[in-house]
């Protein structure tokens, strides 16, 4: 219920041009952890993810004025952090002649000698069977399982039905259980 | 009377989607499982990493060079407009030639006289008096040859027949 209130009065904010920086920076302040996490989890390392994130914040800031109000506005701006995060994969694909799920594997092969992460062998394990999946039920598993999204707001980030994201992430649950109990 | 109806249904009524209690068991254990194992993903974020983050979009955001894109929909929908106006303007004030004797050709000014049946009376007013100088009789180049072509193809033998 709080945020949902919030959400209205946000929206007033951006709408009008006179508080439009303020609503921006209430914006950013509420939601760029939660996006954060969310493209960190699809692009890997700690550097793509301040890339991909900046350029999310400042695609929203230039099409706030396109935000209807059909979805809810963390789904929308979800939306395009998803898409800025996907297209930065493909972009890096491209540039070194490989597929996504190979830059992906590449990303997370080399996080035990990344910086920014301080998982042990068993996150490690984990981060390489969600690499090996699908990129919608990569998506779809990381959603519900670490951000804990429902159904229904996931559905409408991702476009897609809450029965099949159901039983993707069904699915992802069991392929990873498996990958990680083999040996 | 409403005991033994109620008692007649044993049904709710109510399906569940097919091999739908198959998948579920092994579906709750996986993730049991997993949520012993693992919490969280093991990424870090650096320190102070989003506390320097709003400023840094905000300064972004105010000194990103405005792009005008000159192409879109609207301008040009302006600009051709604009375009057919003025195209239409000029076409209006700059053709001033006017048709003359000159741009018609003879063959259609010879259909025009024999469509009209003019007679030579007509024809004969148009003449001013310069034009009507005998010499031009006088002088003519005419050979009896050409003259007898001329009565053989545009006379009948009846026109000739003074009477």
């Amino acid at each position: 219920m709080q945020i949902i209130i919030e959400e209205k009065e946000l929206v007033d904010l951006l709408t009008s041009e006179k508080t439009r920086e303020k609503g921006f920076r209430q914006l950013i302040s509420l939601y760029k952890e939660r996006l954060y996490w969310h493209i960190r989890k699809i692009v890997i390392s700690h550097d793509d993810t301040d890339d991909v994130l900046q350029n999310t914040f400042i695609k929203i800031f230039k099409n706030i004025s396109n935000f209807k109000g059909e979805s809810k506005l963390f789904s929308w701006m979800y939306r395009i952090a998803t898409n800025e995060a996907i297209t930065h994969l493909k972009k890096n694909a491209k540039h070194q002649n490989l597929s996504c799920e190979e830059i992906q594997l590449h990303a997370v092969n080399s996080l035990q000698s990344d910086v920014y992460f301080e998982g042990d062998e068993i996150q490690f394990k984990l981060q390489q069977a969600i690499a090996k999946l699908p990129q919608k039920q990569q998506m779809v598993f990381n959603m519900k399982y670490f951000d804990d999204i429902k159904y229904k707001d996931m559905s409408e980030i991702l476009e897609t039905s809450e029965g099949a994201l159901k039983a993707s992430y069904h699915i992802a649950v069991k392929k990873i259980e498996a990958y990680l109990t083999k040996d | 009377m409403k005991k033994k109806k109620l008692h007649n249904i044993k049904d709710s009524g109510f399906k569940a989607p097919k091999n739908y209690f198959d998948g579920l068991e092994e579906s709750i254990m996986n993730q049991i499982k997993l949520h012993e194992k693992i919490e969280d993903t093991g990424f870090k974020s650096p320190d102070n990493y989003f506390e320097l983050f709003e400023d840094k979009i905000i300064d972004r955001v105010k000194h990103e060079p405005k792009v005008i894109p000159l192409f879109n929909k609207r301008n040009l929908l302006y600009a051709s407009g604009i375009a057919a106006a003025l195209f239409i303007m000029l076409s209006i004030f700059i053709n001033n030639n006017e048709l003359t004797f000159d741009d018609l050709e003879t063959a259609s000014i010879e259909n025009y006289l024999n469509e009209e049946e003019l007679d030579s009376y007509e024809i004969a007013s148009l003449l001013t008096e310069e034009e009507l100088s005998t010499d031009i009789f006088i002088d003519s180049d005419l050979t009896s040859e050409s003259l007898e072509e001329y009565l053989l193809q545009n006379t009948t033998i009846e026109d000739l027949i003074i009477e």
